[in-house]
């Protein structure tokens, strides 16, 4: 007997639709095969059965929305009876199905704490925990003291590591969140009204000016992807302390390719070869000649990594923002960077994206000149400590060098990359070097050689 | 086919019964093997004789000084045999209760002595040599530990560690207690109060090595006035029976000291000499402990240690916290690790010594900058009232950015009662409150725990009775 529960389908996803389901009660179902459809802000995906059986309860009807971690059916064992005859209407009928073993609850999937070397367990299989609404899992072993620290200052306790034993949350860890301004629960709890100076009561940790709505506005709800991309925003703020350096990049050298090919590339591949494939690539291999842009700040440490997880910044128009990630990006040439960054923007479009393809990432790419910006200061999508902007490419003048000796004005193709970086991993040297690297390898490079 | 247990425990102490009985209680099948009498160390050759000999003294302390109280007395010889009489029914009332417990709660209870084998089942020798084989989904290891001993003093005649000394029908008039630790100082303090005279011998520059100093220094001056002859910085190196059951001590630099008794105490080792490990995947460290993760796993599947063992602070109640800890673990619950730095301590010497979290120099030498408030016993009115003056609270508390004092860090205490009233200090440390948060609470009058509450005040930077 498993219950299937709504997974985590990613770091910002709350709730989710069930659009579908594939198995009717008293159907058999294999292992991994697809359960129902669920649909949530960023993603359409399919949920497969954890185990082998018989569906023997439908829980949450086609339409409904539910939580992360509700209990959406049951999976018996093959054989099963079903729970009760399906009832006609009502999804809330009471359901004589065979007592469940009393299962466990384990934690949530982003809870820090480490899972125990597993034993064998006497009891059944820990299943995931029901629906956790508040931000304080009571599966999560807290101090009241560190409870009252997470609620007063409306923290995600899922989203703040744990340096104690076991990865319990300390009051330190509360206090470090705390003071990066960060970790808000999603949706971000009321601020508090601030006391009056008399009340004796603490200030709230973050204030923020009452906005109330009168007679001439609107009031438009935040989505889900609204809110929480704000908060992400906020806690990068919070975390890194953001540096901006730009470099103006010459493309006449990536259009002497680009112009040639692009025909026979549209014919070939089915969509338009952009600047951002060639950025890309030369963002990939700068990364290598500068690895402290490829890493995340830890504790008293660098961590860099020895692949590149590039992520590219796809609007949703102008509905949201997703991250899908080029993995292994330093192993892809040219073309199959092209292939790849279309695939992701236009399944990230379409909400087809799986989970997995918007989680991690170790550099981001936001590609800001496709609506016309040309210069843009964008925020660090954390625990990266790099973010470049790709502004708008315009023809301007520039000064050229004329063969023979003497210069020149000529009208090329220009346009600014623009990168706000984590003053904590390296300084101004380090992020200019990268950048003029990055310059000089679009600038430079023979790129008929790679399409 | 041997019997298949969800759980198979060896040994029968403080870690290995909580656990039989705390998975019991869950409705685990359980297996408990053990060699000799259940309660292990602890209630048979360990606290609880012990304390019970320390009430003796207690007594003796009380009718001395019953006549500060208006009762005339004398005080007569210690009839020490009717001390370990009284001793004895303690602890067989407890055995009988913990034998009823594992009848109880269906426990299955195997004595003898249980080996390991690598299938994950084990192997009880009876004392008569019968050989029976349990198996157990999971296996946990607890088989405690026995007194160290010194080459030339091995137990025999004058010589005894804690096993001897608990046994003794008199009190020797002379005794050189080997070791200044805290079993040591519990002895020193004990048979002082029983009214002999008690040498300590202890190798390092102070006694209770790794207390606090300004706790230390509250011990030392209370044994001075029992007497007690503390000689630290002294290596024993032999003793020479004098044939009329005395023996002369060698130690230090040339000195010597003719006693009636030499108590051995210079520690524990873990006893894993009978579980037959090498065979199996469990590592044993080049010190003799079970080498377990946090977790208490040992190095093979499904098989773990607890209690003395393995290499955490070895108290009963640290046994009985990793017993949980494991069983929960064997039931697929969420639990947390021990928090090893912050379990409670408690030395029963006279005066008591009781504390939670690190004392100042640990605090600071582990990076903290620390506020700290000291209280003496002296002006608190029960303390008065009791006649046991001598001790202090001191609370180490991390020191805010702006100087106030912020988080509790340790709760330090030393006299009357304070292993009874840590239990206010166990949790402020445990749940990191900070002195503000405690000081709202309240505290009886009169009574000993109000110098907690009135040490946290003072940290506030406020107070009423300083």
């Amino acid at each position: 007997m498993a219950e299937v529960t709504l997974p985590q389908l990613g770091e910002t996803v709350t709730e989710g639709t069930i659009t579908r389901w594939f198995k009717k009660v008293g159907d058999t179902v294999a292992a991994d095969e697809p359960l129902f459809e669920v649909s949530t802000d960023t993603v359409d995906t399919e949920v497969p059965s954890p185990v082998a059986g018989v569906l023997v309860e439908i829980r949450v009807q086609e339409g409904d929305t539910v939580p992360v971690g509700a209990v959406i059916g049951v999976v018996g064992d093959a054989g099963a009876a079903p729970a009760a005859a399906p009832a006609p209407v009502a999804a809330s009928a009471p359901a004589p199905a065979p007592e469940p073993a009393p299962a466990p609850t384990a934690p949530p999937a982003a809870a820090p704490a480490p899972a125990p070397a597993a034993p064998a367990p006497v009891a059944p299989a820990p299943v995931p925990a029901a629906a956790q609404h508040g931000s304080l899992g009571s599966d999560i072993v807290l101090s009241p003291v560190v409870r009252r620290l997470i609620n007063e200052n409306g923290l995600d306790v899922r989203a703040i590591t744990g340096t104690g034993p076991g990865g319990r949350i300390t009051r330190d860890d509360v206090l470090s969140v705390i003071e990066k301004g960060g970790a808000r629960a999603v949706p971000p709890a009321a601020p508090p009204v601030p006391a009056a100076a008399s009340s004796g009561r603490p200030a709230p940790a973050t204030p923020r000016p009452a906005v109330t709505a009168g007679a001439r506005d609107e009031i438009v709800a935040l989505s889900r992807i609204r809110q929480a991309t704000g908060s992400h925003m906020i806690m990068s703020q919070g975390v890194s302390p953001h540096a901006f350096s730009v470099v103006e990049v010459d493309y006449s050298n990536v259009d002497a390719t680009r112009g040639r090919v692009k025909d026979e590339f549209r014919a070939s591949e089915g969509f338009g070869l952009s600047y951002l494939p060639f950025i890309a690539r030369a963002v990939v291999d700068a990364l290598v000649d500068f690895p402290h842009l490829n890493a995340s700040v830890g504790d008293d440490q660098l961590v860099v990594h020895r692949y590149v997880d590039l992520g590219i910044a796809v609007d949703l128009e102008y509905n949201g923002l997703l991250v899908p990630v080029v993995r292994d990006a330093e192993t892809k040439r040219l073309r199959a960077i092209a292939r790849e960054i279309n695939d992701l923007a236009t399944r990230a479009r379409s909400r087809r994206l799986s989970p997995d393809e918007i989680q991690g990432g170790t550099f981001t790419l936001s590609n800001n000149g496709s609506a016309g910006s040309v210069l843009t200061m964008p925020i660090i999508n954390q625990p990266q400590v790099g973010i470049l902007s790709t502004d708008a490419i315009v023809k301007k003048p520039v000064v050229i060098d004329v063969p023979g000796g003497g210069e020149s004005i000529a009208i090329h193709p220009v346009g600014n990359l623009a990168m706000a970086w984590d003053h904590r991993a390296f300084d101004g040297a380090y992020a200019a070097g990268f950048l003029v690297r990055t310059k000089e390898i679009l600038e430079t490079r023979d790129w008929s050689s790679e399409v | 086919m041997a019997d298949q247990f969800d759980l198979v425990i060896v040994g029968g102490g403080p870690g290995g019964y909580a656990a039989a009985f705390y998975g019991a209680s869950a409705g685990l099948s359980v297996a408990l093997v053990e060699k000799d009498v259940i309660g292990g160390t602890c209630l048979n050759r360990g606290c609880i004789p012990a304390k019970a000999f320390l009430e003796t003294a207690a007594a003796r302390r009380h009718a001395e000084h019953a006549n500060e109280f208006g009762i005339a007395t004398v005080v007569g010889d210690i009839n020490f045999a009717v001390a370990q009489a009284r001793k004895q029914k303690i602890v067989d009332g407890l055995v009988k209760g913990l034998t009823g417990l594992t009848k109880s709660k269906k426990v299955t209870y195997l004595l003898g002595t249980g080996s390991l084998n690598t299938d994950n089942s084990v192997t009880v020798t009876a004392a008569d040599g019968a050989v029976s084989r349990i198996s157990g989904r999971n296996i946990i290891l607890a088989a405690g530990s026995v007194p160290r001993v010194i080459p030339g003093f091995e137990p025999g005649g004058p010589v005894m560690t804690s096993d001897e000394v608990l046994m003794l029908e008199h009190i020797p008039a002379r005794i050189a207690v080997i070791g200044g630790g805290a079993i040591g100082c519990e002895f020193a303090s004990t048979f002082a109060d029983l009214g002999a005279q008690v040498t300590i011998l202890e190798g390092l520059p102070k006694i209770l090595p790794g207390l606090d100093a300004d706790l230390a220094t509250v011990v030392v001056r209370s044994f001075q006035k029992k007497k007690i002859d503390i000689k630290t910085g002294v290596g024993v190196k032999s003793h020479t029976p004098t044939g009329s059951g005395s023996t002369v001590v060698q130690f230090g630099d040339g000195e010597s000291i003719e006693v009636d008794a030499v108590i051995v105490s210079i520690g524990r080792r873990p006893f894993a000499d009978q579980l037959g490990l090498a065979s199996t995947g469990v590592k044993v460290s080049d010190r003799g402990f079970v080498e377990v993760d946090e977790w208490c796993l040992t190095s093979a599947a499904n098989v773990w240690a607890i209690g003395d063992l393995i290499n955490t602070p070895q108290l009963a109640h640290v046994a009985y916290a990793e017993a949980i800890l494991v069983v929960k673990q064997v039931l697929g619950e969420k639990t947390v690790p021990v928090d090893y730095d912050r379990v409670p301590w408690a030395i029963y010497c006279q005066p008591e010594v009781a504390w939670a979290g690190p004392g100042e120099e640990a605090a600071r030498a582990a990076g903290h900058d620390v506020v700290v408030s000291k209280h003496q016993f002296r002006a608190n009115s029960r303390a008065q009232i009791l006649g046991e003056t001598d001790g202090l609270v001191k609370i180490i508390a991390k020191k805010n950015p702006d100087g106030s004092a912020g988080q509790v860090l340790g709760v330090h205490m030393v006299g009357p009662w304070v292993t009874e009233q840590l239990s206010g200090g166990y949790l402020a440390v445990n749940w990191e409150a900070t002195v503000d948060e405690i000081a709202h609470f309240i505290q009886p009058h009169p009574s000993l725990s109000e110098l907690f509450g009135e040490t946290v005040m003072a940290l506030t930077g406020r107070s009423i009775n300083s």
